[in-house]
């Protein structure tokens, strides 16, 4: 808990919605949100002014929760999700909930807005078999009609353009189209038509609807298109393009782009062909006749938007020339030939251009371009919404929302304005470490004497005085700058943190966060203000690829810059490779990484260094031979005489094999051990080590009758999670087994039977604790282990795994906890002297801080005079959520995935990220803050006490001397 | 010494303090030995009584320290020392995980 005047105070919260799916803008200038779906399973309206939230609704992140469709009718969003069994009607301006209603199942295929009579009043949702009709204003049912012949035909679109009928599309694939037209008032099939098209695959993107219900449908093998009325005619009418000039570039699916302003009325005759990625033409049908307006070469997005009675067309160009994709100096490998080979195109200098044009004509519309330049290379735009307005000398102006590759939205404005920006790959981050600042120019001066190699007494002394002078001047600077900015309002002094004057505080309790997002693009974050310093897009990063960082080099080796080395591996091709950067510029390292050939399986982290002080990473392959990264002579010469200290253990949880290698002198392995875990009955889903960076202080623990528990701190231990594959509620169980990495020896294991996952687990010091849920009992359970090894040290100066002849103890205890969890981690400090908590992540978004001392297996069920004197709190079996322990009070954090733990430079501190949806950072002080004077701390009280006392102790001095003066002349 | 049963075996400051009396006494009177011996010149059974002297205070010595026992202020106990136990090294170093 936090008093009222901490808040904000080293927390924060950055919220997010993720990639955009839908987007709505309003057409209107004054307008200020805009409303936004994404494939988080989001529902939010963004400022438009500023780009915050204006409120955001989160659904479930299951496929339950996914929005299929997103409508907009004035102040109302109509929300389709979990597959169409959703409807909702959401109030936009304050995201209240209108009404809900669930439909039938059946696969969605889309939704639309029906009309009648200049009015919308209805929705109207076609799914596989059914297509039913909700009223707007409360979500209640109008009708619901059963589709002819649902098993053959596929229904794919619906349209309606206030006539008083809806027409259903469906399509039985080579052999013809379904047209079916219901009427909106009772839902009586008024017509059906049968089209033959046996050159018709699908209709979804060929084919679209222009004008006055007339369908056009695009075939790229006859180069053709063809067109149909829906209302008046039975067949298709080809137009051969070449009549058009126009060609398809080989191999890509042309597709047709339409747009109906108002669903009341009927859809502009214009409509666009996309001929290649690049290539894009303004077309228009009118009374039976096809003409060309306007061809768009390079150009990368295009997009419709209407105001009023006008409609306009907006095309993102590149400014140069488009060229193949490149992997812009980006990591080379295996992987850049595999992106070389998609078919993208990257804009040379990252310069768009945003045009509009009137559809009526084609003619471009003077004063409309923008001209934006992304940071990020190879990042191309990927969606573009356009919110057009008419200005008040009848021109149209607009703004632009551009969504990129590495799913950033920007909010452009006229002439090229940025607006604001929002980074939403941050809603998934996937991987995140903490590197420390770098000292200060002055800091870093006086380190670098101490670094070079000494010359001559002179020479040194020199330099020395030069670096207090240097020191001395940076002091002044430093008062001069207080003195000045005291004089100013304090509103106007801005502490504001850039790239250029980063260094490390006091306390080092300000960090770089190096954040790994799933769409590969890299953050470094400055941890005490939420400022994003730097950002890196990796442009031949797929969806889905398995990311693992590691710091390579601190910043404490002054003055070879600190190095981190991020390994990607694709799901798919297995490939990987290694990017090398410097997490606190994010620039990329001048190091070159050894190219990777074979598929990595694990990796490993050595504590010991190279020359340069980076440490060596070991990188094992499918075929168990070893790549060592920095591999240079003297590494090799380091590895070859530990090598037979160097264990690697692999974990395959799909055949369910735990295999342990060994490390020979020339970088090959030889398997030593290996456990199966049958996976007929289980699978493993969890293994977990202990952090590296930890420290434990106190080897045991003190007993009521002062001798010495030692714990048993295995370095190698693992712990490892298994679920049974029989879910049934009587039969499911968990599995635990406390593994040994050097030698596969088995140390414990237990079967928690009517238990079921998810399990979560936090591994640490000599403990392990796990959370599970009883089938039994209908309850969340902890369960915490403790290993022990008795009141003698068998081997106190080394530990080898090898050469461990007893068992330790295992002590264990369960605990009920009233909720069920998302995340947990466990406190780290820098000396591990400090008392550990348990962070917990709750469902409801909230961190709850556990002391560990509640989960301790020697809590005894009868108090005894030795437990008292030890201070073990007297068992009781449940565990409550208290709110004063929460840390971040009212700032939840939605679907909260991970929390990551790192040491500050203070004992007490322990900095916190918790991430998901949303990134909340704060500090935490499991022992309270031992080693600082807390806030409200009287200086002044303290301060004129002791002065008042030299003062008193002063004078009577004085007096004493005069009095003795006084005594001597008597 | 009646006063010393009295006290306790609690640690707090007046048992502290007069156990360090207790103590302290005993010392000082060893530290003035010789002064005490040169008082004892003048007998003739000068080697006995000095002895006697020594015994009496490092009588009294033994059971300030006996005292310090019974209320736990020696370092007798292994726990006593848990603190400066330093973590063992580590031999082998292992790494990995599941498969990537």
């Amino acid at each position: 808990a936090v008093y009222e005047d901490q808040v904000g105070k080293f927390d924060w919260r950055q919220q997010y919605v993720g990639k955009l799916k839908f987007a709505s803008l309003e057409a209107s200038q004054g307008s200020k949100k805009l409303i936004v779906a994404t494939e988080k399973n989001v529902v939010a309206a963004l400022n438009s002014r500023s780009g915050e939230i204006l409120w955001r609704h989160v659904d479930k992140g299951t496929p339950e929760g996914a929005i299929d469709a997103m409508l907009i009718h004035g102040q109302d969003a109509i929300t389709v999700s979990n597959a169409g069994r959703i409807l909702r009607s959401w109030e936009t301006n304050i995201g209240g909930l209108n009404w809900e209603t669930s439909l039938d199942t059946g696969s969605f295929q889309v939704a639309s807005l029906v009309g009648l009579q200049d009015v919308v009043k209805y929705v109207a949702v076609l799914k596989k078999a059914a297509i039913s009709l909700h009223y707007l204003s409360n979500g209640h049912q109008k009708w619901v009609e059963h589709l002819p012949d649902s098993e053959s035909t596929q229904y794919q679109l619906l349209y309606s353009h206030g006539t008083g009928v809806i027409h259903v599309l469906g399509i039985i694939p080579q052999s013809h189209l379904s047209v079916v037209t219901f009427s909106v008032e009772d839902g009586e099939v008024t017509k059906q038509v049968r089209v033959a098209a046996p050159w018709l695959q699908s209709l979804s993107g060929v084919c679209s609807v222009v004008g006055e219900a007339v369908l056009v449908c695009v075939d790229m093998d006859t180069h053709s298109l063809y067109v149909c009325s829906l209302e008046t005619e039975q067949e298709m009418k080809q137009i051969p393009l070449q009549s058009l000039e126009l060609e398809f570039a080989a191999g890509f699916q042309p597709r047709i782009l339409a747009t109906q302003p108002s669903v009341i009325s009927a859809s502009r005759p214009q409509f666009f062909l996309q001929l290649s990625p690049s290539h894009f033409s303004l077309l228009q049908y009118k009374q039976g006749l096809l003409s060309h307006l306007r061809d768009f070469q390079q150009a990368a997005l295009v997009s419709f938007a209407t105001t009023g009675e006008k409609t306009v067309a907006a095309v993102l160009t590149c400014r140069n020339e488009l060229k193949p994709g490149s992997s812009d100096g980006l990591p080379p490998g295996s992987a850049q030939e595999e992106s070389q080979e998609q078919d993208s195109l990257t804009c040379s200098n990252q310069t768009y251009n945003i045009n509009l044009y009137l559809v009526e004509t084609g003619q471009r519309l003077l004063d409309t371009t923008i001209t934006f330049t992304l940071e990020q290379s190879g990042a191309k735009p990927q969606q573009l919404y356009i919110q057009v307005f008419l200005k008040k000398d009848d021109s149209v102006g607009y703004r632009a929302l551009v969504q990129t590759e590495d799913h950033m939205l920007m909010f452009l404005q006229q002439p090229g304005k940025l607006v604001w920006s929002r980074e939403e790959s941050l809603a998934e981050v996937v991987s995140l470490e903490m590197v420390d600042l770098p000292l200060t120019g002055a800091q870093a001066e006086l380190e670098g004497e101490f670094g070079k190699k000494a010359d001559g007494l002179l020479g040194m002394f020199l330099k020395r005085l030069s670096s207090q002078l240097i020191l001395l001047q940076a002091w002044t600077a430093h008062l001069w700058k207080m003195f000045y900015d005291a004089r100013k309002p304090r509103s106007q002094i801005k502490n504001e943190i850039n790239i250029d004057n980063l260094a490390r505080d006091e306390f080092n309790l300000q960090k770089m966060m190096v954040m790994v997002t799933a769409s590969g693009k890299l953050f470094g974050i400055e941890s005490s203000s939420g400022t994003i310093l730097w950002k890196q897009y990796l442009r031949n990063v797929r969806p889905g690829s398995s990311f693992k960082l590691m710091v390579q080099r601190t910043t404490a080796h002054f003055p070879h810059p600190p190095q981190c080395t991020l390994l990607v591996k694709d799901k798919e091709t297995k490939l990987s490779f290694l990017y090398v950067f410097n997490p606190i510029f994010g620039k990329r390292s001048q190091v070159a990484p050894p190219v990777l050939k074979r598929p990595i399986l694990q990796t490993l982290l050595l504590p010991i260094m190279d020359q340069d002080y980076a440490k060596v990473l070991l990188l094992i392959d499918d075929e168990y031979k070893v790549t060592a990264f920095p591999a240079t002579k003297n590494v090799l010469r380091q590895l070859e005489e530990i090598a037979h200290t160097i264990f690697f253990y692999l974990v395959d949880a799909e055949q369910g094999k735990l295999s342990g290698f060994r490390l020979k002198k020339d970088l090959t392995t030889e398997e030593s051990w290996e456990v199966m875990i049958p996976t007929e009955v289980q699978r493993i889903v969890t293994v977990k080590g202990k952090r590296s960076n930890e420290h434990v202080h106190s080897q045991g623990r003190v007993m009521g009758d002062r001798s010495v528990l030692y714990k048993s701190l295995n370095p190698n231990l693992l712990a490892v999670v298994t679920e049974s594959t029989d879910t049934h509620h009587e039969r499911t169980f968990i599995g635990i087994y406390l593994m040994d990495g050097v030698t596969g020896r088995i140390i414990h294991s237990s079967v928690q039977k009517k238990a079921k996952g998810p399990v979560h687990i936090v591994h640490s010091e000599n403990w392990v604790v796990y959370q599970y849920w009883n089938t039994k009992a209908r309850r969340n359970e902890f369960t915490v282990l403790e290993l022990y090894e008795g009141t003698e040290q068998y081997n106190a100066t080394a530990f080898s795994s090898l050469d461990r002849p007893n068992l330790p103890q295992v002590l264990q205890q369960s605990y009920i906890f009233p909720s069920a969890i998302s995340a947990m981690e466990a406190t780290i400090t820098e000396r591990g002297i400090t008392s550990r908590h348990l962070l917990i992540g709750l469902p409801s978004g909230a961190i709850l801080s556990l002391p560990k001392a509640l989960l301790d297996p020697r809590r005894p069920e009868i108090p005894t005079e030795q437990s008292r004197e030890e201070n073990l709190i007297p068992y009781s079996p449940d565990v409550q959520i208290h709110a004063e322990r929460f840390i971040n009070y009212n700032q939840t954090i939605s679907r909260m995935r991970g929390i990551y733990t790192a040491p500050s430079g203070l004992e007490s501190t322990c900095l916190v990220v918790a991430y998901g949806l949303d990134i909340y950072q704060t500090r935490v002080y499991p022992s309270k803050q031992f080693d600082v004077l807390k806030d409200d701390y009287d200086y002044v009280l303290i301060s004129s006490v002791l002065f008042g006392l030299v003062f008193a102790t002063m004078i009577t001095k004085r007096l004493a001397q005069v009095k003795l003066l006084n005594r001597a002349w008597r | 010494l009646f006063i010393m049963y009295m006290a306790g075996n609690t640690i707090s400051i007046f048992p502290a303090m007069m156990v360090c009396m207790m103590g302290w006494r005993p010392l000082q009177a060893l530290m003035s030995l010789s002064a005490t011996l040169k008082a004892l010149e003048s007998s003739s059974r000068r080697a006995l009584q000095g002895l006697v002297f020594l015994v009496g205070n490092g009588l009294g010595l033994a059971l300030a320290l006996y005292k310090c026992q019974a209320m736990g202020l020696l370092p007798t106990h292994p726990s006593d020392w848990l603190a400066f136990i330093a973590p063992p090294q580590r031999m082998e170093f292992t790494g990995g995980g599941l498969i990537l």
